[in-house]
């Protein structure tokens, strides 16, 4: 609180040691919400600005809670953009994963596995991301912040600015079409992992 | 059922609360009790259990950069240029308002030391009343006399009027047989720069005309002017008796104010005139400045503590 404080005083260090306290988690809610680590990394740093500007606003509770609202507002503001203006990412054309992102997925994960297990958490995590990618804008950002970032519903109601209802509905939504979807990963998954029809 | 998307919306909508505890306890209980009756439900339950224990494995990866703010990036240079020229200018106003006050302090001490003199002469004429004041307070018994005798009046009469002023300074002196005579005490009293009219308008004969001998003070006058009010007549040489009394009414008695103006010095009006404006200018001046410098520095802290 001592750190907010400073910073509405206009104390930019103090604010970036709120920012290295927060940073992470706000790029990994960019990075499921947009898809890529270039937009996700333009989107925290213009959430970032932007709370340094209309920090006089911030009206206590959660300062993560108000970072992540204003992250996820960015990444709307993009995700907007791109709308508007249509353009095919190369990242979607290649289904091989991509060097720097596979390489980010593998880096966490192999500090503490074996390379066998490392690469089948990759893959998993390759497949999640595509299935969150596929997955309609709104669905999306509830899916994240619930459940990739395990949220409860009133600080995600509060974060897209939407009832509770309605997040409600969106996270079961969201959590039927991505069950379809990795099911069609099937083998890809881990044993743990897999999905079972209901016959199996 | 292959596809959880084929679920009843409000069944996935239950089942999904279901699972993050978000359902009341009557809802909890009667889906716990479809689930017991319903192996599908239970199936989709599970698939969904799955799923959110899938998602949740996700990694979080590491930023591939900080994000801190340089105070570019985060707008503090755009004011940068505010500050040094927000400097400048409060210097600059506070080195205007020290230069207007010390010239103030200056020229009032140098206009002080100049009217000193005049004020002072100035002062010495108000505290001697002049001629022109004995005219004024000439006793009310005189003023029938001599507006009926006018010059035939004895001048027994006239001298009285002459010495009602306290002058210690005789303002006539005129021997017996004297030639026309000159009135020092009134050249004294009236400034040689005074133009006439001013003269003419406080000087009166008895009868109420003015009196055109008694102009200026330095001419000299004949023997059949002499019995204008404030000159003593030529054969006068009555020592002073009378003493001050009420001013008298009418005419005369509302020239005081017009006769002291008139004897005061055109240049001890005129630059007190100038003086005045002049100052009022300066300490507009000083206000002005003074309050730009202050807000200017308040300013300045302002930039400074926000940058």
């Amino acid at each position: 609180m001592e750190l907010i404080h400073d910073a509405r005083e206009g104390d930019l260090e103090a604010f970036n040691r709120l920012v290295l306290a927060n940073q992470s988690r706000v790029f990994n809610v960019a990075l499921r919400i947009m898809g890529d680590q270039d937009s996700a990394s333009d989107a925290t740093q213009d959430a970032f600005i932007s709370a340094y500007r209309n920090l006089r606003r911030f009206r206590g509770g959660s300062f993560q809670g108000w970072l992540l609202r204003i992250v996820t507002n960015s990444c709307y503001d993009e995700l907007r953009r791109r709308k508007r203006r249509p353009a095919t990412s190369l990242d979607d054309l290649t289904t091989e994963p991509d060097g720097e992102q596979a390489e980010a997925g593998l880096s966490l994960a192999s500090r503490h596995e074996g390379p066998e297990a490392a690469f089948e958490h990759a893959e998993l995590s390759r497949a999640i991301e595509d299935c969150l990618r596929h997955l309609p804008d709104e669905f999306r950002v509830v899916a994240v912040l619930a459940d990739v970032q395990g949220f409860d519903y009133a600080a995600v109601a509060q974060m897209v600015g939407k009832p509770l209802g309605t997040v409600k509905s969106r996270l079961a939504r969201a959590r039927a079409r991505l069950r379809d979807c990795l099911r069609g990963y099937g083998e890809l998954l881990p044993a743990a992992f897999r999905l079972q029809d209901e016959t199996a | 059922m292959k596809r959880l998307s084929d679920l009843p919306p409000r069944d996935l909508d239950l089942l999904s609360a279901y699972l993050d505890e978000g359902l009341r306890p009557k809802d909890k209980e009667r889906l716990v009790a479809r689930l017991e009756r319903e192996p599908d439900l239970l199936w989709a339950l599970e698939e969904l259990r799955r799923t959110v224990s899938i998602v949740r494995s996700l990694p979080e990866l590491r930023p591939p950069r900080s994000f801190t703010l340089t105070p570019e990036s985060a707008g503090i240079g755009a004011r940068v240029p505010a500050y040094p020229l927000l400097q400048l200018g409060t210097a600059l106003a506070t080195l205007a308002f020290v230069a207007v006050v010390g010239l103030d302090a200056l020229t009032s001490r140098a206009i002080g030391v100049s009217l000193a003199p005049a004020a002072q002469e100035q002062a010495e004429r108000f505290a001697a009343p002049s001629i022109e004041e004995a005219t004024v307070t000439a006793p009310l018994e005189a003023m029938p006399v001599l507006g009926i005798t006018g010059a035939e009046e004895p001048p027994q009469a006239l001298s009285e009027l002459a010495v009602g002023s306290p002058t210690p300074q005789p303002t006539v002196s005129i021997g017996e047989d004297g030639p026309p005579v000159t009135l020092p005490g009134a050249s004294e009293a009236l400034p040689t720069s005074q133009p006439e009219e001013a003269v003419e308008d406080r000087a009166f004969t008895p009868s109420g005309t003015q009196c055109i001998g008694c102009g200026g003070g330095e001419g000299e006058l004949d023997a059949s002017q002499l019995p204008s009010i404030g000159m003593a007549p030529p054969a006068s040489t009555s020592t002073p008796t009378a003493a001050p009394t009420e001013a008298p009414a009418g005419k005369i008695g509302e020239a005081p104010l017009a006769a002291d103006q008139g004897n005061a010095p055109l240049n001890y009006t005129q630059p007190s005139g100038e003086y005045r404006s002049r100052v009022t200018l300066v300490r507009l001046a000083e206000i002005s400045l003074g309050l730009a410098a202050v807000i200017m520095a308040g300013l300045t802290l302002w930039v400074r503590r926000r940058g």
